[in-house]
């Protein structure tokens, strides 16, 4: 092989290609859903109720996501150059982020126990049965995602009107599904290149790099 | 070697801005296409074909220091028209071995059996290097990811920075001209590989260097060892600082050796040391010996700024720029190859002493320009 293995840039883009830990033996395995029937694509109804439930929302407008989350909860995210809003992860989930933004390439864990060791062994049913958004942050567990959904509620990416359970939180963009997530089941077929999510936080504009200088923030 | 035409990322320029690069589109001013970054088609490769370009541009680059090492051994520095005051800078510069970081051969090729033939070497300031280094690459990988791509540009850099820094120290000022997108892009990207490596890299404009008597200074008057300079050398040689830089108090990249390797001048040298390698064209200090198809190059132009191409005795194209007074050396004349009136010409990149990326650019006209446009490739095995 001739191409470089992986490219981080720690100036120009802090995040942008940090993710992109790509070689040709393994693509990022990140996902981005824009729909319940673009997670059908790939799985189970089952498999697609369990990875939903635990993936992250993802809106375009920041009403839109901090009516979900609350006022100030939601930060500025990127996957594929588009911009979202994302709840602000609580506990070991932001740490999991956040190590993951910076250290595309090591080993990612979506929970670890007081002691550091990774723990994973989530159960799934919490997705299933449950209706509209529930705000769990008091969950012991507490890491992963917070918002559990019905995914019946979203057919197409769109919250049908007929059915929205006790509140009005707008239906988001897109879905947000880690690795760890990810892993648990194999596709039933590979993924088109837009379903890896890549997901960064925004650069913004703490960085002397590129943007800065010219003024064009790559956060759009 | 195929041209294929594809349809560009919906979000190409998006994904262009997402890791910084903003030169994706250039504005000539003059109604020239202001496409730059143009994915509306890429090269294909062969493996056999890369493993070519690697070879041979390792042989160039061999080929180009033993030219040097001729050059200062028989003090040649008459027919590169450099003056006699950088002499001794020069030769001690390359009697240390003061490092390189990096160079670009230009190369005209079309795949088949005919070899690749150097067109010139730009030795000292050679730009494309994040096109090539970075934003082809996140094009493969987001477009073709199980394909390969000759490009290690971005790790190359990582292990010369460890090396520049053993020889050089930890600190190392970078110099770019003022509102330049384009040299300020190539600077920020090469700040960010060695800021990678634990170097310790403060931008600063070339107009903020400061000579206080001893040594040069930066604004808040700290002293300046280390620089690297997206600058010609000839070029600031005669900037205010030119003529401190011959105290040599300063270590600059490129090295002033280098300023042999980006003249024009050595392409005749090369020719007469290396007679008939099938990588180089014939060329001469006169045209008489390449009959009436030749091309004119200025020893010192940049960006194909007053080359002359004439055929059959008549100027076929000429180009215009900064250039025409300079002396001037002849090259056989060499089509580009046409790829539906595209002309490609193929940028190899040495970094460290080895050749590790190859970028593209084409142009709609025989000679490559400034306004040439910058396409990704990938070979198959």
């Amino acid at each position: 092989m001739k191409k470089s293995k992986t490219i981080t840039l720690t100036l120009i883009a802090p995040v942008a290609l940090s993710l992109m830990s790509c070689s040709s033996d393994e693509p990022p395995k990140d996902l981005r859903f824009n729909s319940v029937n673009d997670c059908l694509e790939y799985y189970t109804q089952e498999q697609c109720n369990n990875l939903l439930g635990k993936a992250q929302p993802l809106f375009e407008k920041q009403n839109d996501c901090e009516s979900l989350a609350g006022s100030g909860k939601c930060q500025v995210v990127q996957s594929q150059g588009q911009s979202y809003w994302m709840p602000l992860l609580a506990g070991a989930a932001a740490g999991y982020l956040a190590s993951q933004l910076q250290h595309s390439g090591e080993q990612r864990c979506l929970d670890r126990n007081q002691n550091g060791v990774c723990d994973d062994r989530e159960g799934s049913a919490a997705a299933a049965g449950s209706s509209g958004y529930n705000n769990n942050s008091s969950n012991s567990g507490g890491a992963r995602s917070n918002y559990r959904i019905n995914i019946e509620d979203f057919k197409g990416g769109t919250r049908s009107n007929d059915n929205n359970g006790s509140n009005n939180a707008p239906a988001p963009k897109a879905w947000f599904v880690p690795e760890q997530s990810a892993k648990t089941y194999t596709p039933k077929k590979s993924f088109n290149s837009s379903v890896y999510s890549s997901l960064g936080r925004s650069a913004g504009s703490s960085s002397r790099g590129i943007a800065g200088s010219i003024g064009h923030s790559s956060a759009g | 070697m195929r041209r294929i035409p594809i349809a560009p990322r919906e979000n190409w320029i998006a994904r262009c801005e997402a890791i910084g690069f903003n030169f994706h589109t250039i504005d000539y001013g003059d109604g020239t296409d202001p496409m730059y970054w143009d994915e509306r088609a890429y090269y294909q490769f062969t493996a056999t074909q890369i493993d070519l370009l690697e070879s041979v541009s390792d042989e160039l680059n061999q080929m180009c220091l033993n030219a040097v090492a001729q050059v200062i051994e028989q003090r040649r520095f008459a027919e590169f028209h450099i003056p006699e005051a950088y002499h001794a800078m020069i030769t001690r510069s390359w009697q240390r071995e003061a490092v390189s970081l990096y160079g670009r051969f230009d190369l005209v090729w079309d795949g088949s059996e005919t070899p690749p033939k150097l067109l010139e070497f730009n030795a000292d300031t050679p730009t494309s290097l994040y096109e090539a280094s970075v934003v082809q690459w996140q094009w493969l990988n987001e477009m073709f990811p199980q394909a390969d791509q000759f490009n290690s540009i971005h790790e190359k850099l990582l292990s010369a920075w460890q090396k520049v820094q053993q020889s050089l120290g930890r600190k190392i000022y970078f110099a770019v001209v003022r509102d330049s997108i384009e040299d300020e892009g190539t600077v920020e990207y090469l700040r960010d590989t060695a800021m990678q490596t634990g170097i310790d890299a403060p931008l600063i404009h070339l107009d903020e260097i400061g000579w206080n008597g001893k040594y040069f200074t930066d604004l808040n008057e700290q002293r300046i060892d280390v620089l690297f300079k997206l600058y010609p050398w000839e070029w600031l040689l005669r900037e205010p600082i030119g003529t401190f830089l011959l105290r040599e108090k300063l270590s600059i990249i490129e090295p002033a050796w280098r300023m042999i390797l980006s003249n024009k001048a050595i392409l005749p040298i090369l020719w007469e040391m290396y007679p008939n390698h099938p990588n180089l064209l014939p060329a001469y200090f006169s045209p008489e010996k390449l009959g009436d198809t030749y091309v004119e190059k200025p020893i010192l132009s940049r960006e194909g700024g007053n080359v002359r191409v004439v055929i059959a005795g008549k100027t076929h194209l000429s180009t215009g720029g900064f250039y025409a007074d300079e002396p001037k050396v002849y090259q056989a004349y060499q089509p580009l190859p046409n790829f539906e009136k595209n002309y490609p010409i193929l940028g190899s990149w040495i970094i460290d002493g080895q050749a590790c990326g190859l970028g593209i650019r084409e142009d709609h006209s025989p000679i490559t320009a400034n306004s040439s446009r910058f396409l990704p490739h990938l070979f198959l095995e």
